[in-house]
C-alpha cells in the first residue's frame, strides 16, 4: 500500500527464476489462444511503461528530527509528490493526494501531522479509514514512526474494539486518533464534550480512501463531516482536511463534495512504477446458439494456474465469498498436492478472523503465501506489499475498483501484469468488446448525494443532539430552517430563544447506519441432520432466493427451503435431490410522485423524478437444469417493501410502439428486453454497483405508471400481477432505472443526462452481440425474453433513436 | 451533483412515518387516554385497581374533561412554589425548601448527621480521597434530565441540591423553564456551589457528574466540582444490602431500609417526556410531581448517607446476609477486628446463606495474621459448606506449607466434586474444574516423583 519509513525487508520469493520472463511467456500463451470462430481469448493487451522515481530534497522547514529519522531509514529525500503534498498541507491548503498504489502516500499526510505535533505538543489529528483493519495497519505504521522518532507522541485507535477502560486514556492522551467514519458518528460526535481536547486542537483531518466515500456512505460521510465541522467551530478550531484516493475521475470534486472546503489536487506520483501489462480476457464461447461462454470461474481458474504454475505470486480477486471459497478449493486441489505445500493458496474475505487475515497478510508480504484468493476486502489499502499477477473475475463494477485491484500487483521495479475476466453478463461483455472504453475513456465520478433529504435530515437529528441549531447555521444545501420545523411539528426538536434543541429520549446517531446494505443478514439453515448453519445471505435478498419452497444452491448441493422466518431472520433447508431450480418473481410497482424534468429525445421521451416504489415477491417458476424448461410455478406472500426514490426513465410513446410490426405479447417482451439492457449500462456508466439500482416497467397510458413486471435480478419472469391486466393496444411503456435507496442517492440524475450515450450503447451492444435470440449478454436469456425480445428491443431503440 | 428538486415541505411530508400507534404519545397524552378510558383497561383489571387510584382517576378525568372544554394549562407558578432568578445570562426559575433535621426522613432521624465520625465514609468507601470526610460540609446533588442515554444531547433541566444548615435540611432546586435558561441555571449553580468542597451523590461518578460536566462545558462556566472529593452511595449501598434486597435503586432502599413510600410519585423513565410535554404545552400538573421526586431524592439521598455511616459506626445489621456483607464492607474499610466480628457473628446465625462466605473470609483473615493452622481448619470447614474457594486454598496449604500430598489431593478432588455438576452450564464453575484439574495433574506428577 504504502511506503514505510520502516523499509519492508525484501521477500524471500520462492522459486520464482526470472519473474519477467515467467509472466512474459504466461501472456504469449494467452495471447494465442483462440475460441470457437478464431476470435482469440484476449481482447486487449496493453502495456504500461516502467517509471523512474523523482526524488527530491527534503523541504526547508521539515522539523529536523523528522528529517534525521528518514535520513536514518536510508532516505536520500522525498517523492516530488510527498514534498508537494508537506508544503500545501504546512501552507495552510487542503490537499487530495491522488497517486497509484505503492507511491508512498502515507508519508503525504503523516510527515505534515508529525511535524505539526513536533512543533506544537498540542496539536490534535483525527484520521479516518473506512475499515477498521486499515485503521489497525496504519496504526502500526505510525508507532513505528513515532517510536523511531522517540518522542512523546500519542498514536491510537478508537473503535469498536477499543476496551472501555482504555477510552478515557485515549481521549486525554492521543495526539493522533485513528478511526472509522462509524465510530465518529456515533461514539465521538455525539460525547464531543468528552474529546473537548481533541476537538479544539484539531489542525487536521486525513481521510485515507477517500474513493470508497461515494454512494450512501459518503452522503453519510459528507454530513458526519458537516457536524464535525461545526462542532470544530464551536470550539474554535478549523482543522485543514488532507485526503487521499485511488484513481477516481473526480478526486478533487469528490474531496470538495465531502469536505465542502477548496481542494487542492495532488495527481502526479514521483514513485518509481515498474512496468505492467492489463489484459482482458474473454472466455471463449462454447455453445454459439445460445451464446454461452466458458464459465469466468473456470476461466480465471485456468490463466492463475498459469502464473502460479510458473511461482508468479498471484492475487484473484473473486466476485462474491462463495467464489472465494470455490476458487480457493480448485487452486488448493492443483497446487497443494505435495506435502508441506499447504498454505501456498489462502483465502481472505469478510468473515476471516482478524488475527487470520493479519496472518495472511503477513504471509503474502513474506512471500510464505503465493496465491491469494479474495473478495474485494483486499482491494483497499491493507499493506500485502505488490504482487506479480492479479486476476480479476468479472468486472468489479467499477473502473476505479478495476485499477484498484489490478494495482495489488505492480512493483517498484520489475514487471506485474493484471488479467480482467469478463463474465457472460451484458456490463462484461460491453467491455471486452469495447477495451476503449476501459483503457481510454475518462475514469468516471464518484457521485454523492449529502442533500437526500432522508439522509440530512437524519443528521440534522444528530448535530441537534450535539449542539443546538441556531437557524441561519450552514448545514447542508437545503433550507435547514425548514427542515428544524419539520422536526419541530415531529417533536423531535423545540424551539427555545433563538435555538433549536433535541427533546427526545433517544440517542438519534444509533438510529442512522451509515451502510445502505442491512448487517440484518439471514442465515441459512439446515436441518436434513443435527442442525447446523451453512450459510447466509443478505436481508435485501432473503425473499427471493430463501422464500418458502425455493430451491438454495450452495456448492453444487441442492436444498429445499422449507420455512422462511422473517422475524428471527432464518430460513430452514433440507437437502433434496432436484433436477429444477427456482426463480423468484418479483414484482414491482411504480408510482410517478414528481416530475422534475422532462424532455422529447429523438422520438422518444427522457424523464427525471421522484417515484414510490414497491416490491415484493409474489411467486416462483421452477426451472429445469440444462434445459432451462419452465416445469410449474408457485405463488408466494412475501413482504412488501416500499420507498420513495428518484428516477430516470425512458417513455416510449405509444404510436412509435403501435406502429413496430410484432404482436403486442412481443412488443411487451421487447421492452422487458430493453429495460435489461439498460439497467446494465446505467450501471456501467454510473460506476455504481449493479445492485445500486432497480429496473422496472411501468404504462404511461395508464395515467400513472403501471407496472407489469419487475426485473429487479437476473432472470426475473414475465409474470405480472394477478390483478392487474397486462396492457393493451395503447401500451405507453416507461422504463424506470430508479436509485434502490430510499430518498435516492444522486444517481438518476446522471442518467437523465446520460440518456443519449445509454440508448446508443444499449443499441451498440444489442446490435454487436452474436446470439440469435438474446443472451446474458445482452438482454437476457431467450428463455426469459420471449423468442423475439433481441430483435423488438432493437427496434424500439432503433425507432427511438431515430434512424 | 446538481442541486435538490422538488418542493421541500412535500419531500419532508412524505418522510413522515405512518400515525405512530396509540400506545406511543407523550406520557401525559398517554394518560389523557387512559384517564378518559380510551384505553381502558379490562373491567375486571379496574375492579382489582385499589379504591383510592379509582378515586383518583374520577378526579382526573373530571379535571381533563373540564380542561378539553378549554381551561388553559395550569402555570408552573400555581404548583410549584419558587422563584425568576435573574443574572447576568438570563433568568431560570428556583424553589427552596427545608425540612429540620429532627424530622424523620422514614424511620432515620437525620439529625443524626451531627454525630457521625469523620473517618466513617473512608471505611465505607474504602476510598483513601474520602477518609476524612464530612457529611455535614457536603452537598448533596440530584439532577433530573431529559434523557438516560447520556451524550450532549442530554441535559439536567433540574438540579436539585442539599446541604446541612444547622439544624435544618436545605433543598435548593434549579430548573430551566426551556432550553435557552440552562447558561443563566448554571451560572447560578456555580457560585452557589463554590462553597462546598465535596459532593455526595447516588450514582452520580457513572451518570450525574459526567452529564454536569458536559453542560458546564457547553456553556462555558466552570463547573466548581470537577475533581472534588466525591462521596457516591451506589456502590456502598451495593455492598450493605445486594445480598439481601433485590433492587438497590434509591426508591427501593428508601422503602426497605427506612419504610418509606411515595405516593403519586412518576416513575423515572417517564420523566423526560414530561419535560418535553412541559416546554410545549406549559402545563405544569405533571411537572409539579418531578419537582416533588426530585427534593424527596435529595432528602432520601442525605438520609441514606446517614443511615450507612450508622450501619458501619453501629453494626446495625441483623440479617445474616447483612452482617455478612457489612464485615465485608469492614474489611475493605480495614476495620479488621470489627469485621472478624462480624463473619463470626454471621457465622452463629447459623444461615446457609452466608455460613461458606464467612468461614472463606474467616480462613483468609487468618492466613494474613499468620495463623495457618486456623486458616487450613477454616477452609476445610468452608469446602464442607460447598466453597470449593475452601478445598482449592486447602488443597495450596497442603502443597506448599504442610506438605502433605496425599492431603492435597483429597482436597482437590472434593473440590471437583463440588464444581463438576455446575461446570456444563456455568463459565466460572468450567474454569474453577479446569483450576483445580491442572492442580490434581501436578500434584500427581509431584507424588509420581517422590
Amino acid at each position: 500500500m504504502s511506503q514505510q519509513l520502516v523499509p519492508t525487508h525484501p521477500r524471500p520469493v520462492p522459486a520464482r527464476a526470472d519473474g519477467q520472463a515467467a509472466l512474459l511467456s504466461v501472456l504469449k500463451g494467452l495471447e494465442i489462444q483462440k475460441t470457437l470462430g478464431s476470435e482469440p481469448v484476449l481482447a486487449a493487451l496493453r502495456h504500461f511503461p516502467a517509471q523512474p522515481a523523482q526524488v527530491v530534497d527534503f523541504p526547508e522547514g521539515l522539523h529536523p528530527k523528522l528529517r534525521e529519522t528518514l535520513v536514518g531509514r536510508g532516505y536520500e529525500g522525498l517523492y516530488s509528490h510527498q514534498r508537494e503534498a508537506f508544503e500545501l498541507v504546512t501552507g495552510g491548503k487542503d490537499v487530495v493526494v491522488v497517486t497509484p498504489t505503492a507511491s508512498g502516500k502515507t508519508l503525504c499526510y503523516n510527515l505534515p501531522v508529525l511535524d505539526r505535533i513536533l512543533k506544537d505538543p498540542d496539536a490534535r489529528a483525527l484520521y479516518l479509514f473506512p475499515t477498521k483493519a486499515l485503521a489497525q495497519d496504519q496504526l502500526a505504521e505510525l508507532h513505528a514512526v513515532v517510536e523511531a522518532l522517540g518522542a512523546d507522541i500519542g498514536t491510537f485507535t478508537y473503535d469498536g474494539d477499543t476496551p472501555q477502560d482504555a477510552r478515557k486514556a485515549i481521549r486525554a492522551r492521543a495526539h493522533v486518533v485513528v478511526t472509522n467514519p462509524d465510530m465518529l458518528h456515533k461514539g465521538i460526535l455525539p460525547h464531543h464534550t468528552k474529546w473537548v481536547k481533541l476537538v479544539e486542537n484539531l489542525r487536521y483531518v486525513v481521510i485515507d480512501e477517500l474513493h470508497s466515500l461515494r454512494g450512501v456512505y459518503g452522503s453519510h460521510v459528507t454530513n458526519i463531516l458537516r457536524r464535525l465541522r461545526r462542532l470544530c467551530e464551536f470550539y474554535g478550531s478549523r482543522p485543514q482536511f488532507i485526503c487521499s484516493s485511488a484513481t477516481i475521475g473526480n478526486p478533487r470534486e469528490l474531496a470538495e463534495g465531502l469536505t465542502e472546503r477548496e481542494m487542492t489536487l495532488i495527481g502526479e506520483s514521483g514513485a518509481p512504477r515498474g512496468e505492467r501489462y492489463f489484459a482482458i480476457y474473454n472466455p471463449p464461447v462454447v455453445h454459439r446458439q445460445l451464446g454461452i461462454r466458458k464459465s469466468a470461474l473456470n476461466s480465471a481458474r485456468d490463466v492463475s494456474l498459469s502464473f502460479l504454475g510458473k511461482g508468479l505470486q498471484t492475487i484473484v480477486f473473486a466476485p462474491s465469498r462463495l467464489a472465494t471459497e470455490v476458487l480457493v478449493t480448485y487452486l488448493k486441489e492443483a497446487l497443494e498436492t505435495k506435502p508441506g505445500s499447504e498454505g501456498v493458496i489462502r483465502g481472505y474475505r469478510g468473515g476471516y478472523l482478524p488475527l487470520k487475515r493479519r496472518e495472511i497478510e503477513r504471509g503474502l508480504r513474506e512471500g510464505s503465501v503465493l496465491g491469494v484468493v479474495s473478495t474485494n476486502a483486499l482491494e483497499l489499502g491493507i499493506d500485502i506489499g505488490s504482487l506479480d499477477a492479479a486476476v480479476l473475475v468479472g468486472y468489479p463494477g467499477s473502473v476505479a475498483s478495476a485499477w484498484q485491484q489490478a494495482g495489488r500487483a505492480g512493483r517498484r521495479s520489475g514487471t506485474s501484469v493484471a488479467v480482467l475476466i469478463a463474465n457472460s453478463t451484458p456490463l462484461n461483455q460491453f467491455i471486452a468488446k469495447n477495451p476503449d472504453y476501459f483503457f481510454g475513456a475518462p475514469v468516471e465520478r464518484a457521485l454523492i448525494n449529502p442533500e437526500n433529504l432522508q439522509i440530512l435530515v437524519n443528521h440534522v437529528k444528530c448535530a441537534a443532539f450535539e449542539l443546538p441549531f441556531v437557524g441561519d447555521e450552514p448545514f447542508g444545501k437545503e433550507n435547514l430552517v425548514e427542515i428544524l420545523k419539520y422536526l419541530e411539528d415531529e417533536k423531535l426538536l423545540h424551539r427555545a430563544g433563538e435555538r433549536w434543541h433535541w427533546t427526545s429520549d433517544s440517542y438519534p446517531a444509533d438510529a442512522v447506519s451509515l451502510r445502505s446494505v442491512s448487517s440484518d443478514n439471514f442465515v441459512i439453515q439446515d436441518v436434513t441432520a443435527e442442525p447446523r448453519i451453512i450459510a447466509e445471505v443478505d436481508y435485501d435478498s432473503a425473499p427471493s432466493m430463501v422464500h418458502e419452497k425455493a430451491i438454495y444452491i450452495l456448492e453444487g448441493r441442492t436444498y429445499y427451503v422449507e420455512k422462511y422466518d422473517h422475524k428471527e431472520r432464518r430460513a430452514e433447508v433440507r437437502e433434496a435431490e432436484v433436477d429444477y431450480y427456482t426463480d423468484a418473481i418479483t414484482y414491482t410497482k411504480v408510482r410517478i410522485l414528481e416530475r422534475f424534468a422532462e424532455e422529447a429525445r429523438g422520438h422518444g421521451r427522457r424523464n427525471h423524478g421522484e417515484v414510490h416504489v414497491t416490491s415484493q415477491v409474489v411467486g416462483f417458476k421452477k426451472i429445469k437444469f440444462h434445459t432451462n424448461e419452465n416445469v410449474g410455478a408457485g405463488e408466494l406472500t412475501m413482504p412488501e417493501n416500499e420507498m420513495h426514490t428518484t428516477a430516470y426513465w425512458l417513455t416510449v410513446p405509444r404510436e412509435l410502439m403501435q406502429a413496430l410490426p410484432f404482436t403486442l405479447e412481443e412488443r411487451r417482451d421487447g421492452v422487458v428486453a430493453l429495460s435489461y439492457a439498460l439497467g446494465q449500462l446505467a450501471a456501467l456508466f454510473l460506476m455504481c454497483d449493479r445492485h445500486d439500482l432497480g429496473v422496472a416497467i411501468g404504462d404511461n397510458g395508464q395515467g400513472e405508471a403501471r407496472i407489469e413486471r419487475g426485473l429487479l435480478r437476473l432472470g426475473v419472469g414475465k409474470g405480472g400481477r394477478r390483478d392487474e391486466p397486462p396492457p393493451g393496444e395503447d401500451y405507453e411503456p416507461n422504463v424506470f432505472v430508479y436509485d434502490a435507496y430510499p430518498g435516492g442517492i444522486g444517481l438518476s440524475e446522471p442518467l437523465y443526462r446520460l440518456h443519449d450515450r445509454l440508448l446508443a450503447e444499449s443499441r451498440k451492444l444489442i446490435a454487436a452481440c452474436a446470439c440469435a435470440d438474446g443472451c446474458p449478454s445482452c438482454v437476457g436469456p431467450a428463455g426469459e425474453v420471449g423468442s423475439k425480445g433481441k430483435e423488438v428491443a432493437l427496434a424500439i431503440l432503433d425507432a427511438v433513436v431515430g434512424e | 451533483m446538481t442541486g435538490p428538486t422538488g418542493n421541500l415541505h412535500d419531500r419532508l411530508q412524505r418522510l413522515r412515518r405512518p400515525a405512530a400507534a396509540e400506545s406511543s404519545g407523550s406520557g401525559l397524552e398517554r394518560l389523557e387516554r387512559e384517564l378518559l378510558g380510551e384505553t381502558r383497561p379490562l373491567a375486571a383489571e379496574e375492579e382489582r385497581l385499589p379504591l383510592k387510584v379509582r378515586l383518583e382517576r374520577l378526579v382526573a378525568v373530571a379535571a381533563l374533561r373540564e380542561r378539553r372544554r378549554g381551561i388553559a394549562p395550569v402555570p408552573l407558578e400555581e404548583l410549584v412554589d419558587g422563584m425568576r432568578v435573574l443574572n447576568e445570562r438570563g433568568e431560570f426559575f428556583r424553589v427552596e425548601s427545608s425540612v429540620h433535621l429532627e424530622v424523620r426522613h422514614g424511620d432515620v432521624p437525620l439529625s443524626r448527621v451531627h454525630a457521625i465520625a469523620p473517618d466513617t465514609v473512608g471505611v465505607l468507601t474504602a476510598e483513601p480521597e474520602l477518609e476524612s470526610f464530612d457529611l455535614r460540609g457536603a452537598v448533596f446533588l440530584d439532577t433530573e434530565t431529559t434523557g438516560l442515554a447520556g451524550g450532549a444531547g442530554t441535559a439536567a433541566f433540574l438540579i436539585g441540591i442539599g446541604w446541612v444548615d444547622g439544624e435544618r435540611f436545605r433543598v435548593r432546586q434549579y430548573f430551566m423553564r426551556d432550553y435557552h435558561e440552562e447558561g443563566a441555571l448554571l451560572h447560578a449553580l456555580a457560585s452557589e456551589l463554590e462553597q462546598f468542597d465535596r459532593l455526595v451523590t447516588f450514582n452520580g461518578k457513572m451518570f450525574d457528574v459526567p452529564l454536569l460536566d458536559a453542560r458546564f462545558r457547553l456553556n462555558r462556566v466552570r463547573f466548581p466540582l470537577a475533581g472534588s472529593p466525591h462521596f457516591d452511595l451506589l456502590h456502598p449501598a451495593r455492598r450493605l444490602w445486594k445480598a439481601r434486597l433485590e433492587s438497590c435503586r434509591l426508591q427501593s432502599l428508601e422503602a426497605e431500609l427506612m419504610g418509606l413510600r411515595r405516593h403519586g410519585d412518576i416513575p423515572g423513565e417517564e420523566i423526560p417526556q414530561v419535560y418535553f410535554d412541559w416546554v410545549r404545552r406549559r402545563d405544569a400538573r405533571l411537572l409539579a410531581r418531578v419537582f416533588e421526586h426530585n427534593r424527596q431524592d435529595i432528602v432520601s439521598l442525605a438520609a441514606l448517607a446517614v443511615l450507612a455511616c450508622q450501619w458501619v459506626e453501629e453494626a446495625r445489621a441483623e440479617d445474616p446476609r447483612d452482617i455478612f456483607s457489612l464485615g465485608r464492607v469492614l474489611e475493605r474499610g480495614r476495620r479488621y477486628e470489627r469485621s472478624e466480628a462480624c463473619y463470626r457473628r454471621a457465622l452463629s446465625a447459623d444461615s446457609a446463606a452466608v455460613r461458606g462466605p464467612a468461614l472463606l473470609r474467616l480462613g483468609w483473615r487468618a492466613k494474613r495474621g499468620g495463623d495457618h493452622a486456623r486458616a487450613a481448619e477454616l477452609w476445610a470447614q468452608a469446602g464442607e459448606a460447598g466453597e470449593v474457594e475452601g478445598w482449592r486454598e486447602l488443597a495450596m496449604h497442603h502443597e506448599h506449607r504442610s506438605r502433605d500430598l496425599e492431603q492435597a489431593l483429597v482436597a482437590v478432588e472434593r473440590g471437583m466434586r463440588l464444581v463438576e455438576a455446575a461446570a456444563r452450564d456455568d463459565r466460572r464453575a468450567r474454569h474453577q474444574a479446569e483450576a483445580l484439574e491442572r492442580r490434581r495433574q501436578r500434584l500427581q506428577r509431584k507424588q509420581a516423583r517422590r
